[in-house]
């Protein structure tokens, strides 16, 4: 018994430490491979800095150029990306420019058709970055289409934010969805990816979403119109501030700076202040103050005589902010 | 009597096999995660992210308990950290008043009238701070009450839905907390996060293998946390240190004394056994290789891992060394630890 289970342990082991020889034998080529790699471009690399630097600023030495991307490919690459952030306006263009122009960009289209997800996602990063330039969109924008219909999500958003430079309506609509529906951070990303467009969408799309009842979408929706701080024109926030749902109430309030300030919408808010969630309670108030609603100051004085410290201490600044308000009007009127 | 024995020592060698292959499980699929994480790491969105409002906003916590200059610039580094919308809470433990005075002096404090609630037990709050200038910044000056007190004080203060923590020699970046909020913003679901600084050079590859096995298998110490502060309160708030309600938070993660505790147990059987008698010499073959044989392919397996998941190695020979450091490590080195480890 105590032989076979030493047979059976040292097997084991014995497979294990042959398949850990294995790898590590991997490991060290890797290792000396990257070492030989790291050495051989470090005398390069400033020199493709100095050109590229040079080209960004009006020099005109695509032969040398042409060079480094040939013979240092990976590390100009390396470098015209990490040049990218410096470059505005006409810069930046030249720095697209000659990316399409060294067939950089015909790189990252075939990585991000890639069978590799992480491939695709890493293709459709940079071409997103280098759609900055208009050209660029010409050559990407119907792989980023076609990208949108991605399984994995985050190839969908990588597509999604170089789709997001479009100057296309048609396009911006796959994006709004996405952002509407995938998680909070592929929200986060394409809602500044969206972010030049929030007018448009803001009358068009986001009041169809804020009409759909679809509750989700409703808060993905307020969230995004929050985030861009753009005046919706929603005439009826007021039956979001009175939804059943208490996370929706809560950012419909936080939206009411940005609509229409109607007599509906106005009393929306003021009933909101009794409401049963503290929260949207506290925020209600904390509108009241912040837009002035004289209306509402029998309820925030019931508010400020409140056994919540919370609730009082709001109330109390709103009905301060309020008065001031009206000090300022009768100060100006005298 | 025999017999009683032998089934003892055999439980005691199956089990310490056993958690020698959970923490070779560990390692391997430490090393997976990080690869993919390594693919995952984008360089363009942290900006995005920094000045997202969807990103939930952050109160990050800290103890401290005394004025000294190694305490005033573990604070001053927490003010450096990246993250949208966030604010330091600071809990004074205990501090005399000549030491309160020179935090106000160095962070231009004012007395605050800002809330406090009272949702953890901690000890008695004396006066709560702020700076004159625009730091996002709360002071709570406090009762003595120890690390897990103050904390509870601290959270008691955080207007903020998530709870940063960040341990005072922790090596990690100024953007720590941006990456860390990357899971919880994919998974609204997740309650926390943690992450463990990778191991630098530490002189010693024995010490850099145990380092490295932690890191992978993901038994560090925890560096820096992040939890949903209703999850915090949930689990009424910090007991032990912030590794405690972190496994408390998401449990499996404790480091735990199981490995050493079983192998010296199934070390001590054997021998007993052989002296007496009782069992033949293939069960010290059989302890060694369930014990030493184990421990070996876990810090060799941790060793080639650290290189997929991402470690540079200067050269090819540092990674062979420090591979082949498994062997001396567990003959002798990482029992000595153990035993160090039992006593305390």
């Amino acid at each position: 018994m105590t032989g076979t289970a030493l047979a059976i342990l040292a097997s084991f082991e014995a497979v294990a430490g042959a398949t850990l020889l294995v790898l590590l034998a991997r490991a060290s080529a890797r290792t000396g491979a990257a070492r030989r790699a790291s050495l051989a471009v470090q005398p390069v690399r400033p020199a493709i800095q100095e050109a590229l630097l040079t080209y960004l600023t009006g020099g005109n030495d695509p032969a040398r150029l042409q060079a480094f991307a040939r013979s240092h490919r990976a590390v100009f690459v390396e470098e015209l990306l990490a040049f990218r952030g410096a470059a505005t306006g006409a810069a930046r263009d030249r720095l697209w420019g000659l990316a399409l122009e060294l067939a950089v960009i015909h790189d990252w289209c075939a990585a991000s058709r890639s069978p590799d997800a992480r491939a695709r996602r890493a293709g459709l990063e940079r071409l997103a970055l280098a759609c900055a330039h208009e050209p660029c969109r010409r050559v990407a924008g119907e792989l980023q289409r076609r990208a949108m219909e991605d399984p994995d999500l985050n190839v969908r958003v990588a597509a999604a934010r170089g789709l997001a430079q479009s100057d296309d309506p048609q396009d911006l609509e796959p994006v709004f969805l996405l952002a509407m529906d995938g998680n909070l951070l592929a929200r986060a990303l394409l809602t500044e990816a969206l972010r030049p467009h929030a007018a448009v969408l803001c009358e068009s799309m986001v009041v169809e979403i804020l009409r759909s009842g679809d509750e989700r979408r409703v808060i993905a929706a307020l969230d995004m119109v929050i985030a861009w701080n753009r005046a919706v024109p929603l005439l009826e926030l007021h039956a979001l501030i009175a939804g059943a749902h208490e996370a929706v109430r809560l950012r419909a309030l936080r939206a009411l700076p940005l609509v229409p300030a109607t007599p509906e919408n106005i009393a929306a808010a003021v009933h909101a202040i009794a409401d049963a969630h503290c929260e949207v309670a506290l925020e209600a108030i904390q509108i009241a103050g912040r837009l002035r609603i004289e209306l509402a100051l029998p309820d925030l004085e019931r508010c400020a005589r409140s056994q919540a410290p919370k609730i009082a201490r709001a109330a109390a600044d709103a009905i301060a902010a309020i008065h001031h308000a009206q000090a300022i009007r009768q100060g100006a009127a005298v | 009597m025999h017999l009683l024995f032998t089934a003892t020592a055999a439980c005691a060698v199956t089990i310490s096999f056993a958690l020698g292959l959970a923490g070779l499980y560990s390692v391997v699929r430490g090393g997976l995660h990080f690869r993919a994480l390594m693919a995952e790491r984008t360089s363009n969105d942290h900006e995005i992210l920094l000045n997202s409002p969807l990103v939930p906003a952050l109160s990050l916590v800290a103890s401290v308990t005394d004025a000294s200059p190694s305490a005033l610039a573990f604070i001053r580094r927490l003010l450096e950290f990246q993250y949208g919308n966030h604010e330091l809470i600071v809990a004074l433990d205990g501090l005399a008043s000549n030491e309160v005075e020179t935090w106000k002096r160095e962070f231009r404090l004012a007395v605050s009238d800002a809330d406090m609630e009272e949702s953890l037990p901690s000890a008695r709050v004396r006066c709560l701070y702020e700076p004159r200038d625009a730091v996002p910044m709360l002071v709570v000056c406090k009762e003595k009450g120890g690390l897990a007190d103050s904390l509870n004080a601290a959270v008691n203060a955080a207007r903020h839905p998530l709870i940063g923590y960040v341990a005072p020699d922790a090596p990690v970046r100024p953007t720590a907390f941006l990456r860390l909020v990357r899971p919880m913003l994919h998974d609204t679901e997740r309650i926390a996060a943690r992450c463990d600084a990778e191991p630098g050079s530490l002189g010693s590859p024995f010490a850099l293998l145990e380092s490295l096995r932690a890191w992978l298998g993901r038994r560090g110490p925890g560096y820096c946390m992040l939890a949903r502060r209703e999850a915090v309160l949930r689990a009424d708030g910090f007991r032990g240190g912030p590794a405690a309600l972190f496994s408390r938070l998401k449990p499996g993660t404790k480091a735990g004394l199981a490995r050493p505790i079983a192998d010296t147990a199934a070390w001590i059987l054997v021998i007993a056994g052989v002296v007496l008698g009782w069992l033949s010499l293939e069960w010290l073959a059989l302890v060694a290789l369930a014990t030493i044989g184990m421990g070996i392919l876990e810090s060799m397996t941790a060793a080639v891992c650290s290189e997929a998941a991402g470690r540079e190695f200067a050269h090819p020979a540092d990674l062979v060394k420090l591979f082949l450091a498994a062997i001396p490590e567990n003959l002798g080195y990482r029992q000595w630890r153990s035993l160090r480890l039992l006593r305390g």
